[in-house]
């Protein structure tokens, strides 16, 4: 397989950061009662997860080792301020509904973990798709399950009033956590059967190959 | 190591490189500083088109630092007033919010032949420390405006539609400061005496009473409206158990049957939400009979200093309903809201603990403070 594909599926799907690895709960069980507010994390934390990959993938080879997630820490939290001020002047209402979480995407595990696991070992444009993959899965999940949370929740879908109906605790801290738990049971159940259907393809190639050579 | 292995060292390495990154940062930072601040004005210009959707001609309302040094749940951060419709556009700081942080509003004030007679809009421009200040939404805020009516004080209990109960205390604070900047400068402000007879009154009902204080000369006297200012017989505030005991009035009334005697006590406690710091002021209602406290008659809170859940308490009827025995305390907790239940129960006892004391001294009113009109259910 391409290895850029696999990079992409990587992110997106088999390593997904919030339903595989379970990465950057904080801003998703805090943000997911909007989808709008969850959105904008997600675009957010790509912007800065791109950015950082691609600025310590091409600084590898210059940071020393010792010093590296000093390093890699600066550079993140210099991205995010940069964020913080770009939202501020350009998408005001975005940077009031994400509050105190905007700030804390320094400390995001998605972002120092690609920073330490794949971009300091990999090409710029290696880290970059890295990058962009795992931002987008980031925010497809975090969008998904504001739109859930939001519409079960509130009864509305970006805000705008969809229905009178809504289970109240679905909007909370508390119902975002049963939704993220109902959401990763789904979604290792679909990774699952994807896998075990690749492997049984696999399986099926070699011994195919086999009795050819046998033959 | 000499100088010249130190500077082919890893340890040199890794300061230049530490140090290039750090320069990198700052430069880069101050660069996007220099084209991104937002500055005060287009902060103004952003408030002013989601009020009005347009541009509007506005005067700076002055004298707002004076008004900040009396305001204890809020300041006043900007003020101006709309050319267009006369109303008042008010940037106002609530305090008290969700782990002692604070919200700033916009509070549309609409002011119509030189008084206040509404709320046109409120909207959130910034807080520190609201996690889920997304959560009060324009629905929640619409409610200010609805509620409005002469003499409102906002609580988060009021606002209904948004579980986060220290925003809400904090935004209630900022509209609550807003309106009183309003009528302060609309002249409408009640005066001293206006403020006490006012909070006495909605400890009482509809019941008619008769309020006692003391005149410059130290002689008892009844308080009236026009009372430019108003004295209580304490002197000085005191230290009583753990709260500060501010004011005693003396209240005097017709139950129907005789003429009742109930002391009327001003005292804040500590012992507060977060740390303990924080205060409640409650105004306590005590029936006197025979020279001695027979019962708490009500309790009302009147002022409190970061109690975010304050609007959860929901325990004062139950000191009425308690039996008074002469020294002891009396203690109970709103479940949500045990700190603040705290301060309150400290302001009680410190009014209950500084009336025993002092009893014997206070008395029953004297015939001579009936000294002036107005006082008819004395005669």
């Amino acid at each position: 397989m391409n290895k850029y594909k696999k990079i992409t599926l990587d992110g997106l799907i088999f390593q997904n950061p919030t339903f595989i690895l379970v990465l950057g709960t904080c801003p998703t069980l805090g943000l997911i009662s909007s989808a709008f507010s969850a959105m904008g994390m997600g675009l957010t934390v790509l912007v800065v997860l791109l950015l950082s990959n691609v600025i310590i993938s091409a600084l590898r080879k210059v940071i020393p080792n010792e010093v590296r997630i000093p390093c890699y820490i600066v550079v993140i939290a210099t991205l995010v301020t940069f964020a913080r001020m770009f939202l501020e002047k350009f998408v005001p209402d975005l940077y009031d509904s994400l509050g105190g979480f905007l700030a804390l995407i320094v400390v995001n595990c998605i972002i120092l973990g690609r920073a330490e696991a794949f971009a300091n070992k990999h090409t710029v444009a290696e880290a970059a798709v890295d990058g962009i993959a795992n931002g987008l899965g980031f925010t497809v999940s975090l969008t998904l399950m504001g739109i859930i949370c939001e519409f079960f929740g509130k009864g509305s879908l970006f805000g705008l009033q969809i229905m009178d109906f809504k289970i109240g605790m679905l909007a909370t801290p508390a119902g975002a956590f049963l939704v993220y738990g109902l959401c990763i049971a789904v979604f290792v159940y679909i990774v699952d059967g994807i896998e075990r259907a690749r492997r049984v393809k696999a399986n099926k190639l070699a011994r195919e190959n086999m009795l050819k050579e046998a033959a | 190591m000499n100088g010249k292995s130190f500077f082919k060292s890893t340890t040199f390495k890794c300061i230049i490189a530490l140090l290039c990154v750090l320069l990198v940062s700052g430069i880069f930072l101050t660069i996007m500083n220099s084209l991104l601040a937002v500055t005060p004005e287009e902060k103004f210009n952003r408030a002013i088109n989601k009020i009005y959707g347009k541009a509007v001609k506005t005067e700076t309302i002055s004298d707002i630092k004076s008004f900040n040094e009396t305001s204890p749940n809020g300041s006043i951060e900007e003020a101006y007033k709309v050319k267009e419709d006369g109303n008042f556009l008010i940037k106002s700081t609530g305090y008290g919010g969700y782990d002692n942080g604070t919200v700033t509003c916009w509070v549309v004030v609409v002011v119509n032949g030189g008084a206040v007679k509404g709320i046109d809009k409120v909207i959130i421009d910034s807080n520190k420390a609201q996690s889920y200040i997304d959560r009060v939404g324009d629905k929640a805020l619409s409610q200010f405006s609805e509620l409005y009516e002469d003499g409102i004080v906002y609580t988060p209990s009021l606002i209904t539609g948004a579980t986060v109960t220290g925003t809400k205390n904090a935004i209630c604070n900022a509209v609550n400061t807003a309106l009183e900047f309003a009528n302060v400068k609309c002249g409408n402000v009640a005066s001293e005496a206006k403020k006490l007879l006012e909070n006495i009154a909605n400890i009482y009902g509809d019941t008619k009473v008769s309020v006692y204080g003391v005149d410059e000369k130290g002689e008892e006297k009844l308080i009236e409206e026009t009372d430019e200012t108003v004295k209580g017989f304490i002197e000085t505030p005191v230290t009583s158990g753990k709260a500060t005991v501010e004011s005693l009035y003396k209240v005097r009334f017709n139950d129907g049957k005789n003429d009742v005697l109930h002391y009327v006590v001003s005292s804040t406690g500590v012992g507060g939400y977060p740390d303990g710091s924080g205060t409640v002021t409650c105004l306590t209602a005590f029936a006197i009979e025979n020279g001695a406290i027979s019962r708490i008659y009500k309790v009302t809170i009147t002022a409190n200093v970061g109690q975010s859940y304050i609007g959860n308490i929901e325990h004062l009827d139950k000191y009425p309903g308690a039996d008074y025995i002469e020294g002891e305390d009396m203690n109970f907790v709103t479940s949500g809201a045990t700190m603040s239940s705290t301060a309150i129960n400290n302001a009680v006892n410190g009014a209950m603990r500084y009336i025993e004391a002092n009893i014997a001294n206070l008395g029953d009113i004297t015939e001579d403070g009936d000294n002036n009109e107005g006082g008819e259910e004395n005669e």
